[in-house]
């Protein structure tokens, strides 16, 4: 929404500029006019569109060409005056000023043009008839106003449409050759239908119109007013009104009839309201919201968002099976100018036996999302339109950001309900088939899986204490040859070797010494393949023996070759090993009391036994 | 900048006076006690002793007064002085009967102005109605209604009250959606019909009446002009317009003994003064990338003035407690405000001229003081002198007003007329208000002004000379825009 309004008038020497101004102003005609009126400027609360505006006067006699040129390029609008009784000032409007003002703007930058026909008073008749084929021929040209200084006529009327012409312009909604709005205005439109369209049943009823009504006008609806919109649209259109409600050729054919009659204000409104710029974009300031995240915090979905991204599911679920065809995940991402989800997603999270994702997928692909790019999740948010649908300020409030992870480890508790679990490991261990068992696909199912949809995470829910919460697997590769900071930052690492390969544990051994031996994130090594025959491993401590002296739990055996879906204990304890990391570090503080209560003991007793001695000596 | 200094200044007033407001309310409840009672026995009295006869006779030319509902002495002056404005109830009328139109609105959204329409309307007619005494209870319900809280017993600013009037009528205006919703067809059909020729839209349809801010303001609404020149190299910004409703002007420090006039008071308001540390751009350039905090020049005037009001007596002394100026200042009867009416910069020589004009008028004032105070002894009839009369009328005593009325009239553009006086007795913590203001006009009089004048407090009404008028300490002056003869209405 642009923050002022700057209008300039310009025209031949004699048909009114400065009138027109001080007439406006002082709401009288001046009798004296010098030259030129200094540049006026108008508060925001005086101006019918609540704009701050700027008017500046053109005087031939007192600016040069190269001040002109600069204030044609600082106007917002542009109002060139003509005199109805002078047939040479009419003439220069298209011989001279037009021609001159397309040469000095961007093209790319439009600059509408007003039309003005000062001293009516002076004539009889109406000077439209030459005037109107000027406008058809320029399509820059807003409005033409003919009015008279003298009598006060057309005053207000002439500024208010030089604001109108910034504030709502025609150009990107309709055109008026063809009598249709623009394609650009009907994709925008069509996607504010489907966001109002709250049952996804092609219709809006009478609930999803009230809903409508009062987010974009903020005014009660009366009932009498929603039989007559459907009465006018059944009267112009066969298929605008359906079941009773309005289908997206009646609601299409509304804008089309109020920008017609000259109401465009109205349908500029209802886009501003869904996010959409003066070009028909959606704005950054409505897909990415300003939003902060403090270091060592995570992001993740509050309830209402949940809530939310249910029913969105609910709402594209036609054939209720609790997952998404592709054809309903289509339609579900309509609102999308792209697809966001590629054919990886289908890997990351639950599926069906058809490979379709499910509710719990689809909501955990939604957790990931905005765990790992909370930015590109804000802006997904806002094609589905949450901030309008929840009556929220924007998709912030969507989110919430967890605790310090420092202040969680000194409380031994946290608030998060999304843990992020690295895997890491020699190359063909095993760690794709992790992530995918983590899906509950066995080896069968896996084998199916193409090359190029593969994935590097996996994120579902597993229950902790009964909590429902979210682990994120991310599969670190292993051709990088030092591990970069966001590798090693996670909740818990899971260290996978190859049962059958002797050379697999080298590597986890090595990773495990250099980067978490004296770190306070949990470890957990995974012998993966275990259906496979164990063989020695090259390095010189077995990995029982390793797990022991660095005091690991033992090794976690693990296999995807599995008749049916591999078991999901092993990402519990993952889980919960994320959720409670001062547990596994309360081991030695217990080991390192003992020790100290024995020393001191032992003290005591020494100290004891010398003060015995001591006093026997003074018998 | 004097704007924003007395806005402040005025807050802190009111913020004293409601911390003081507290202690005086035990106080103020046994006096209303008292007062009620002494009431009851007058009017017992009044009732037993007063002949019908005697009623009627007292009728003529009088308006009704207002009961006082407990310290509201402040709401029924302004309510008389706003009953004295022509302008104000016409306009009223229009806003009123525009509202009861619109079927959409519900009653209790334009309560505040029909019950002011109500009691205005009683308070401005000619004809003897059937009240003495108004009630004006309707009109503070409508205005608790707008979360303006008002204690019975709690002493209020009648300047204050006028701002709480001005905003909430604003605000009911306002009210009207701008934006035509896209379920509306009642308003895209009433567009169909009006069908205007001599504009003509992109679009192709007629175009719609449009929202009238531009022009149906409030008559007490203004404009000011300001600008800032820099001194160095006399670059001016763009003249900047502001709104206002009233103009507060704060008494300048004049010589001992000589009188404060409202000219003087609003050359004070519109004289230039001197701001530092504000960059120029101008300078920024020229100096090439030097950055100098250049000296700027800032102007103000008013300029288009509708219809004006005037008033400040509060002032901190220099402990910095808040004390009443008791000075009193001159005004008349007529106001000129042509010269406070702003020109370009173009005219620069022409504001010259003024101003000697203005120079010129000042020295012979000197000998038309002491001219009056000899006059005063001798004639009585003679008008208080001041700085906007020409300097030919001041070495002729005995000259009468009209003639006075008639020069004026015939050269001044911007004239404006006394409509009603309201004025404060007493001090800071407690006083009381009262009004002096015109007859109502008869309806078939040429002029909407009557000459005969009334002095009002809350329900005691009595005839008042101008002379009387002119003399007292005004707090809040209401003057009302005269039109030429032979002039077209305005639209």
């Amino acid at each position: 929404m642009r923050k002022d309004v700057r209008i300039l008038l310009v025209g031949e020497p004699k048909v009114g500029k400065t009138s027109l101004i001080m007439s406006l102003v002082s709401e009288e005609f001046p009798d004296e006019v010098p030259p030129r009126a200094e540049e006026i400027t108008i508060p925001a609360d005086v101006t019918p569109e609540r704009v701050p505006t700027h008017i500046v006067d053109y005087s031939e006699a007192e600016q040069s060409d190269e001040q002109l040129y600069q204030e044609i390029t600082k106007a917002n609008v542009i109002c060139i005056v003509y005199s109805v009784n002078n047939k040479k000032s009419i003439e220069k409007v298209t011989s001279h000023w037009i021609p001159l003002i397309n040469e000095r703007t961007d093209k790319d930058s439009r600059v509408p043009l007003i039309l003005v026909g000062n001293k009516s008073d002076l004539v009889e008749h109406s000077s439209m008839e030459t005037i109107l084929p000027i406008m058809n021929q320029y399509s820059e040209i807003e409005t033409c106003v003919e009015c008279s200084a003298k009598n006060l006529k057309n005053i207000s009327e002439l500024f208010y449409y030089a604001q109108k012409a910034v504030l709502h312009p025609t150009g990107p909604l309709y055109s008026p050759e063809e009598k249709e709005m623009k394609p650009s205005c009907i994709k925008a439109l069509t996607r504010i239908f489907k966001i109002s369209d709250l049952d996804n049943d092609g219709i809006l009823n009478d609930n999803e119109l009230n809903f409508f009504q009062r987010t974009c006008f903020n005014i009660p609806l009366a009932p009498q007013a929603l039989e007559d919109v459907k009465n006018v649209v059944r009267k112009n259109m066969t298929d605008g009104v359906k079941d009773n409600g309005l289908t997206l050729k009646g609601f299409l054919f509304l804008h089309t009839l109020f920008i017609q009659r000259g109401r465009h204000e109205t349908t500029w409104t209802v886009l501003r309201r869904f996010g959409y710029d003066d070009d028909l974009e959606l704005t950054q300031e409505y897909l990415f919201p300003l939003f902060k995240i403090p270091p060592d915090c995570t992001t993740e979905l509050n309830h209402n968002a949940y809530l939310f991204l249910q029913s969105v599911f609910d709402k594209h679920d036609k054939d209720r099976d609790c997952a998404l065809s592709p054809d309903e995940l289509k339609d579900l991402f309509k609102v999308f100018p792209y697809m966001p989800w590629g054919p990886d997603v289908n890997n990351t999270v639950c599926t069906n036996e058809q490979g379709w994702i499910t509710y719990q997928g689809y909501l955990s692909q939604w957790t990931l999302t905005t765990y790992l790019d909370v930015q590109r999740c804000l802006e997904y948010l806002g094609y589905l339109g949450y901030s309008i649908i929840q009556e929220q300020e924007s998709q912030a409030a969507a989110i919430t950001v967890t605790r310090n992870k420092r202040i969680d480890l000194q409380k031994k508790q946290t608030q998060r309900s999304v843990f992020r679990c690295n895997v890491l490991g020699a190359r063909g261990c095993g760690k794709s088939g992790f992530l995918q068992a983590f899906l509950g696909r066995n080896l069968v199912r896996q084998k199916r899986i193409r090359e190029d949809h593969k994935s590097y995470y996996a994120i579902s829910t597993t229950y902790v204490y009964g909590q429902e919460k979210y682990l994120l697997l991310h599969e670190v590769l292993p051709d990088v040859e030092f591990l970069s900071e966001a590798d090693l930052a996670c909740d818990v690492v899971c260290l996978v070797y190859d049962i059958s390969n002797p050379r697999s544990f080298e590597y986890c051994a090595k990773v495990y010494k250099k980067h978490f031996m004296d770190s306070k994130t949990p470890c957990v090594i995974i012998a993966a393949k275990s259906d496979l025959h164990e063989a020695r491993q090259y390095y010189s401590l077995s990995p029982l023996d390793f797990c022991r002296k660095h005091k690991l739990h033992p090794p976690q055996l693990f296999t995807c070759n599995t008749t049916e879906a591999p078991s999901k204990d092993l990402y519990t304890k993952l889980t919960t090993m994320a959720m409670y990391p001062h547990m596994t570090q309360a081991d030695l503080k217990n080991s390192t009391f003992w020790l100290r209560a024995s020393v001191g003991a032992t003290v005591f007793a020494v100290l004891g036994f010398a003060m015995y001695k001591a006093l026997l000596k003074q018998r | 900048m004097p704007w924003c200094k007395q806005g402040t200044t005025d807050k802190l007033v009111r913020e004293f006076l409601r911390t003081g407001a507290a202690a005086r309310n035990k106080m103020m409840k046994n006096w209303g006690v008292i007062g009620g009672i002494a009431a009851a026995m007058a009017a017992g009295v009044y009732v037993l002793w007063g002949p019908i006869s005697d009623r009627r006779k007292k009728r003529k030319g009088m308006v009704p007064g207002l009961l006082n509902l407990g310290n509201t002495c402040f709401m029924n002056s302004l309510l008389q002085g706003l009953a004295a404005c022509p302008s104000f109830i016409r306009w009223l009328e229009d806003f009123t009967s525009q509202n009861s139109a619109d079927r959409e609105r519900t009653e209790r959204e334009t309560q505040l102005s029909r019950s002011l329409m109500q009691l205005l309307k009683a308070l401005s007619s000619h004809d003897p109605g059937e009240d003495d005494v108004l009630d004006a209870g309707g009109l503070l319900e409508a205005l608790r209604l707008y979360r303006w809280h008002i204690s019975s017993f709690e002493e209020q600013d009648a300047h204050e009250l006028f701002h709480v009037l001005t905003s909430s009528l604003e605000e009911e205006q306002e009210r009207q959606p701008r934006v035509a919703h896209l379920f509306d067809m009642q308003t895209l059909e009433k567009s169909v019909e009006s069908k205007e020729k001599n504009i003509s839209c992109r679009s192709g349809g007629p175009l719609h009446p449009i929202p009238s801010l531009w022009r149906t303001r409030h008559p007490f609404h203004g404009r000011l002009t300001s600008y800032m020149a820099c001194k160095r190299c006399e670059q001016q910004s763009p003249v900047h317009y502001d709104s206002f409703d009233s103009l507060s002007l704060s008494i300048p420090s004049i010589q001992w003994g000589r009188p404060v006039t409202l000219d003087q008071c609003l050359q004070h308001f519109i004289s230039s003064e001197t701001i530092k540390e504000v960059e120029c751009e101008n300078c920024t350039k020229q100096q090439a990338g030097e950055l100098v905090n250049g000296e700027v020049l800032e102007s103000q005037r008013t300029t288009f003035v509708k219809q004006l009001k005037l008033g400040k007596r509060l002032t901190w002394s220099k402990e910095g407690s808040p004390i009443k100026r008791q000075e009193h200042v001159q005004f008349t009867e007529y106001l000129s405000l042509d010269r406070y009416k702003h020109c370009s910069a173009a005219q620069s020589q022409q504001k010259t001229s003024r101003t000697n004009k203005a120079k010129a008028s000042a020295d012979p004032k000197d000998k038309a003081i002491a001219n009056g105070v000899d006059s005063e002894h001798c004639n009585n009839n003679k008008p208080q002198s001041n700085g906007t009369f020409p300097s030919v009328f001041l070495h002729s005593p005995g000259l009468s007003s009209q003639l006075n009325l008639t020069y004026d009239y015939s050269t001044s553009e911007y004239l404006f007329r006394l409509t009603a006086v309201l004025v404060h007795h007493g001090d800071m913590h407690s006083g009381h208000f009262i009004t002096y203001r015109r007859c109502p006009a008869a309806p078939r009089g040429t002029s909407p002004f009557s000459s005969q004048w009334l002095w009002v407090s809350d329900d005691s009404v009595r005839k008042a000379s101008l002379q009387e008028v002119l003399s007292s300490s005004a707090y809040l002056l209401f003057y009302e825009r005269m039109q030429r003869p032979g002039l077209r209405v305005e639209e």
